[in-house]
């Protein structure tokens, strides 16, 4: 705790001014003003933290006053967080204050909750906005050198030659010497790591060296991955940069002129890259949970940039109210300006099955790319095989309108059995289609102590 | 599971959504009024090429050519009292055939042509050929026996063709034209099941479309924005080839597309047309 030194208060960082305010006095104070730290530059500098940890869930988070602990888990939704240890905590080299307040974090989530239309009302009420709690979140930064030759295998485009595809291959090279900065992960094993690289970027201007008076308000989270953990993605990372400009660059571009090579594909990289500097930086978030059940939703707001990312769960209500919705307008539209007969109405629905079908491959697809945990590939794993059993009745389906489009059936209603079974079909594709994203919309509580837990972190 | 339980009333539900949407139509029909159809005594006479009946008062004429005998020469008599009120609009044929015809909308077309030249009228021709039933119409007939108000009546009466009822459905036909020519409406059963079951298809596509966007509102952000770094630049750079990759991959046998223009069903100039196969 800072107090006041007007009046013995509590001082809190106040992100509007960039000061620290008293609230009782109402006296703004510079933050490096009470930093002793920062005088004596011989020492290890630390700051005092009150660590709190989750009994339900393991989550840790740490305050700079020991009275700010809130009574519940942001994490998981439990409904207390146990106070664990008082720990000296190493000063972070830098740190992004908070610029975007709890106002601005409300009319973001808000705007972005308003689009969301599939997501029912409970998620857009003022009440669980309020639930936003100001979080700096730990991140790794990492600063890489480049130094020496520089080798891309690339491929040119692929031509035929009889029975044989040709593709020609070349090596890109040349002399580099550079130095990156400014690429970071999130360092906390809570903070989702799929959340953290969306909510990115944040801007590095903005940032300042730090103290603990910039803490005074509000949250941390624990840093508690390794700091070389991500050092081979942030080369990798440089490396690809590194490849990708050498490819752009002027003096390439002749070389493969004259050469007449047209590069489409980089097929590997080998660039001299070495880690230079690894520092802890913070940076700010407003974090949300709302638990339901047994399943809980993330909110989070860049503190720096208004930057909304979210699960916005569905509700199967309003997804049904769209559908006919949308129904009942097309039928308007269909009904005023065409008469359809049996043939085409068979060819179209034939061909919205057809769709529907590469529709949800295409989702499932997404689903993998984006999703690489363990319970997703299982859930996916579940769904391409309940989807198995309606391709299966889509080709049946599509072999029967065949048939009956070149035999001309005599009635009406073969045409028309044939249509509203590929409709069923289709709503039976859609059904679990509608029903996994229903389910990665939301997440599993988070267990960060013992294994499994939630389903994507 | 809740999910699956909430997902079986909402097909039960759509389901329902399907029934009413085609009872609805049926509905309609019911209360549709037919104008009161009085028979009309059946004074025609009989050509070279069938039975033809002509309006005193409006000119216009109804023509049967029953050349395959479909029709019974008591169902041909009825029939041309049940097409007489059409020429208070214009001409009307009944014309059933074995022609064969690629495109039965332009076989009707000239039929009509031969018959009635260039004055409004009407034709239905049952072509057991190629088993399709067309109206095709022109002038002021046309105004109101749209391109798509004849699909609609094709669709109502080829069941009955299908069953034989030749002179059932030729009478339902002249009849719905009747109807439609005297301002009223007819039932399109099979264009609102037809509709119906498109517009749910539709409507759950675009929905289920529109869940996909709202779920992928997590994008990662292009990080080189925020990447400091010195000035890059590449010494002695160039390009060595490293030879060439070969893969056997023996190109599959096309199959020959073709590509035909299609004939237009209708436009300003001849009318146009509906048909259905029976």
């Amino acid at each position: 705790m800072i107090a006041c030194p007007g009046c013995g208060a509590n001082l809190l960082f106040d992100i509007a001014s960039q000061q620290m305010k008293c609230s009782y006095c109402e006296s703004s104070y510079d933050p490096y003003q009470f930093d002793s730290m920062q005088k004596d530059a011989s020492r290890e500098k630390v700051y005092d933290a009150w660590i709190y940890s989750c009994p339900s869930c393991g989550a840790r988070l740490m305050t700079t006053d020991e009275t700010d602990a809130e009574a519940f888990c942001p994490y998981c939704g439990g409904a207390s967080i146990l106070f664990d240890r008082l720990r000296k905590v190493k000063y972070p080299s830098w740190i992004i204050p908070f610029q975007v307040d709890k106002d601005c974090c409300r009319r973001e989530y808000s705007k972005a909750a308003r689009r969301a239309f599939f997501t029912p009302a409970r998620y857009k009420k003022a009440e669980m906005i309020d639930g936003f709690r100001a979080i700096y979140m730990p991140f790794w930064s990492y600063a890489v050198e480049q130094k020496g030759r520089a080798k891309v295998d690339v491929e040119s485009k692929t031509s035929r030659d009889g029975d044989y595809l040709i593709t020609d291959q070349y090596t890109v090279e040349g002399d580099v010497d550079v130095s990156y900065d400014g690429w970071t992960h999130d360092a906390s094993k809570a903070f989702d790591d799929e959340i953290s690289e969306c909510l990115a970027p944040f801007n590095t201007e903005g940032r300042k060296p730090f103290t603990p008076g910039y803490l005074s308000g509000f949250y941390v989270d624990v840093a508690d991955e390794r700091a070389n953990k991500y050092a081979d993605d942030a080369k990798r990372y440089f490396e690809n940069l590194t490849a990708e400009k050498l490819l752009e660059s002027d003096e390439v571009n002749r070389a493969a002129k004259e050469n007449e090579a047209h590069t489409i594909g980089i097929t590997g990289v080998s660039i001299p890259t070495k880690v230079t500097k690894t520092e802890q930086v913070l940076y700010p978030v407003w974090f949300m949970s709302y638990r339901e059940g047994d399943r809980i939703t993330y909110a989070t707001v860049n503190g720096q940039t208004g930057k909304v990312v979210a699960d916005f769960p569905i509700s199967p209500w309003r997804f049904l109210a769209a559908a006919l919705l949308t129904a009942l307008a097309v039928f308007a539209v269909l009904s005023l300006f065409f008469t359809l007969k049996p043939e085409s109405t068979l060819l179209l629905t034939s061909l919205l099955l057809i769709i529907g079908v590469l529709m949800c491959r295409k989702q499932s697809k997404q689903l993998s790319e984006r999703y690489n945990d363990e319970e997703t590939a299982r859930r996916r794993a579940a769904y391409v095989n309940s989807q198995k059993i309606a391709i299966v009745l889509t080709v049946v389906a599509l072999i029967v309108s065949g048939v009956v489009l070149l035999t001309h059936p005599v009635y009406n209603a073969v045409f028309y059995g044939v249509c509203i079974a590929e409709a069923i079909i289709l709503f039976v594709l859609i059904r679990q289609a509608f029903l996994l994203q229903m389910q990665l919309a939301t997440r599993k509580p988070p267990q960060f102590n013992k294994k499994g837990g939630e389903d994507h972190a | 599971m809740p999910e699956n339980a909430l997902f079986r009333k909402i097909g039960a539900s759509l389901l329902l959504a399907v029934l009413l949407l085609s009872l609805l139509p049926a509905v309609s029909f019911a209360a549709a009024k037919d104008d009161p159809y009085a028979a009309m005594p059946s004074f025609g006479i009989l050509t070279d090429t069938g039975l033809e009946w002509r309006n005193a008062d409006t000119g216009f004429r109804v023509v049967i050519l029953d050349e395959i005998d479909l029709l019974t020469p008591l169902e041909e008599r009825q029939l041309l009292g049940d097409m007489q009120p059409l020429t208070e609009y214009g001409n009307a044929a009944f014309w059933s055939t074995r022609e064969y015809s690629s495109d039965e909308i332009e076989q009707a077309r000239l039929k009509r042509r031969d018959l009635f030249e260039l004055e409004s009228g009407t034709i239905l021709v049952v072509n057991m050929e190629i088993r399709r039933v067309t109206i095709q119409s022109y002038g002021d007939m046309y105004d109101v026996l749209t391109v798509q108000r004849a699909n609609s009546i094709t669709n109502n009466v080829r069941n009955s063709l299908t069953r034989g009822e030749y002179y059932t459905a030729a009478q339902k036909a002249f009849q719905q034209m009747n109807s439609l020519l005297r301002g009223n409406r007819i039932a399109q059963p099979m264009k609102h099941l037809s509709n119906a079951c498109v517009a749910l298809m539709v409507g759950l596509m675009l929905t289920l479309a529109r869940v996909f966007r709202q779920s992928s509102t997590f994008r990662k952000a292009d990080e080189t924005q925020v990447i400091g770094a010195t000035a890059l630049a590449f010494a002695a750079a160039g390009v060595v080839s490293r030879g060439q990759r070969r893969e056997y991959d023996p190109p599959s046998s096309d199959s020959g597309s073709s590509c035909s223009s299609c004939g237009g069903s209708s436009c300003s100039s001849c009318g146009g047309g509906g048909s259905s196969s029976f």
